[in-house]
This record gives C-alpha cells, sequence and structure tokens, in this order.
C-alpha cells in the first residue's frame, strides 16, 4: 500500500541536501509531502513536468525542469503519471 | 380637478384648509426637483415675446430638465461627486490594510527568485547526481504507487432489510 511510498520519500529526504519531497498525480493531486514542500504546490509542479513534456516528440521521456532560486533548486520529474518534485539546497 | 400642469392648483395653494383638492407636494415649493411646473414659471420669462427666441427655447428646455426627475440617472450622478472619490478612498485603505493580512498569511508556493540572475545562468547547471537522484525517486515513487490498491473493507451497497 501506500507505506512504500512514504518509505520512498522518507529515503529521498535522508539524502545530503534535500528538504522537501512531493509526490502529485498528473492532474495536480498531491499525494504525499515531507519537508518544507507544500501541498498547495502540488497542481503547480505537475502542470510544469506536463509542460516540460511537450518539448519532446516521445510522450515518454520527459525532461527533469529545475527550479533555481537563491534558496533552494526544485527538481521536478513526471514518470508514469507520478510527479515527483526535490526541494534540494543549492550546492 | 387640478393636475400638476394645470391652472388651478394656483387658487387652491394658499392658506386654505387641506381639503381633497389640496395639492399633497404644495409644501415642497423650495425643491427644485419635485416642485410642478406651474404657469408663473412661463410668466417671469419676458423673453419669450420679445428676446431672442431660441434663448427663450434654451430656458424652457433647461428648466424642464430641473423639473423631470431621472430616476436611471440619479444614482450615478450622485456618486460622481464628493461621495465616489470618498468610497474610492475608503475600499483602496481597506484593501491595503486587508492585503496585507492576506499576503503574510500564505506563504508563497515557489522560493523567491533569484538577485542575481545572471549568476545563475552564467553558472554550472545541475549535477548528473541531481538529475539521477529525481530520476530514481520518480521512477520508484511511480513504482510503489502502482502497488496501491484500493481495498474494500466494507460494503459499498448495503440492503435494507424489510420486513
Amino acid at each position: 500500500m501506500e507505506e512504500s511510498l512514504d518509505k520512498q520519500l522518507d529515503d529521498t529526504m535522508n539524502v545530503h541536501g534535500v528538504v522537501g519531497v512531493l509526490a502529485a498525480d498528473h492532474q495536480g493531486l498531491c499525494l504525499a509531502s515531507k519537508g518544507n514542500a507544500q501541498v498547495s504546490g502540488a497542481g503547480l509542479m505537475s502542470s510544469l513536468a506536463e509542460a516540460g513534456k511537450q518539448l519532446s516528440s516521445d510522450e515518454q521521456k520527459c525532461p527533469v525542469v529545475c527550479l533555481e532560486s537563491d534558496t533552494c533548486n526544485i527538481l521536478i520529474k513526471s514518470h508514469d503519471n507520478v510527479t515527483m518534485a526535490i526541494y534540494k539546497v543549492a550546492s | 380637478m387640478g393636475c400638476c400642469f394645470g391652472k388651478d392648483e394656483d387658487e387652491y395653494s394658499g392658506e386654505q384648509e387641506p381639503d381633497e383638492r389640496s395639492p399633497l407636494l404644495g409644501n415642497q415649493i423650495g425643491n427644485a426637483i419635485n416642485r410642478p411646473v406651474t404657469s408663473d414659471d412661463f410668466e417671469s420669462q419676458p423673453s419669450i415675446t420679445k428676446g431672442d427666441e431660441q434663448s427663450a427655447l434654451n430656458r424652457i428646455l433647461h428648466q424642464t430638465e430641473n423639473n423631470v426627475i431621472d430616476v436611471s440617472a440619479l444614482d450615478s450622478h450622485t456618486m460622481e461627486q464628493h461621495e465616489y472619490m470618498d468610497r474610492a478612498r475608503h475600499y483602496s485603505t481597506r484593501l491595503a490594510i486587508v492585503g496585507g493580512n492576506l499576503r503574510t498569511m500564505r506563504k508563497p508556493v515557489l522560493p523567491i527568485g533569484t538577485t542575481v540572475p545572471q549568476a545563475v545562468l552564467a553558472g554550472e547547471p545541475i549535477s548528473i547526481a541531481d538529475i539521477q537522484l529525481i530520476n530514481s525517486a520518480a521512477a520508484t515513487a511511480a513504482n510503489a504507487l502502482s502497488n496501491v490498491k484500493v481495498q474494500h473493507k466494507e460494503e459499498l451497497v448495503v440492503h435494507f432489510v424489510i420486513p
């Protein structure tokens, strides 16, 4: 059940520099979030990943979207209708 | 029987006792909007007979405008004066107060952007390790979510036992 998704998010949070993770479905529904990631940002992350998909002719390939700021970088990637967003402190 | 524009009401507009012929709005002579047009208004205009006819017509038109109550333009007319400015000032001050509170109550979804975009653009792109991290995390999350199944623990349809 969802324990495996929860454990996987915990493992990602334990990576050095990661301050927040968020998982959403392809419609922007937040499935899980930890750390600094806000639930209200799930729709935005999902739509950014969907927009990134349109850059490639191959629908299976989804690029990694990176939002850079002074405080942290947000890495966004969609895979099989699941969008992951990782808030990582810029190294 | 007198009417608003009739001459008959002049003889009843004095200091007589009020009866069924007394005008109901007779006391509002000073009010230009509600005052009915009487024959005195036209008799006091010497320009009708000896002055310019066009100016006389304009004067009659202007007087009629004063006597006609335009209900549709009444609100906007009053609002366009000082009241409109007062309300606009009041609303803007209230909005500044409430808007400031709303802005502080809600945290921004995305972090504030960079102040030195040229440094970010000239810097190194994100590392391969970060890309591998997000790739593996997305693939693992999709795999984990595929194992999520809805478990029906109770009946969705309940049959009522009808005796």
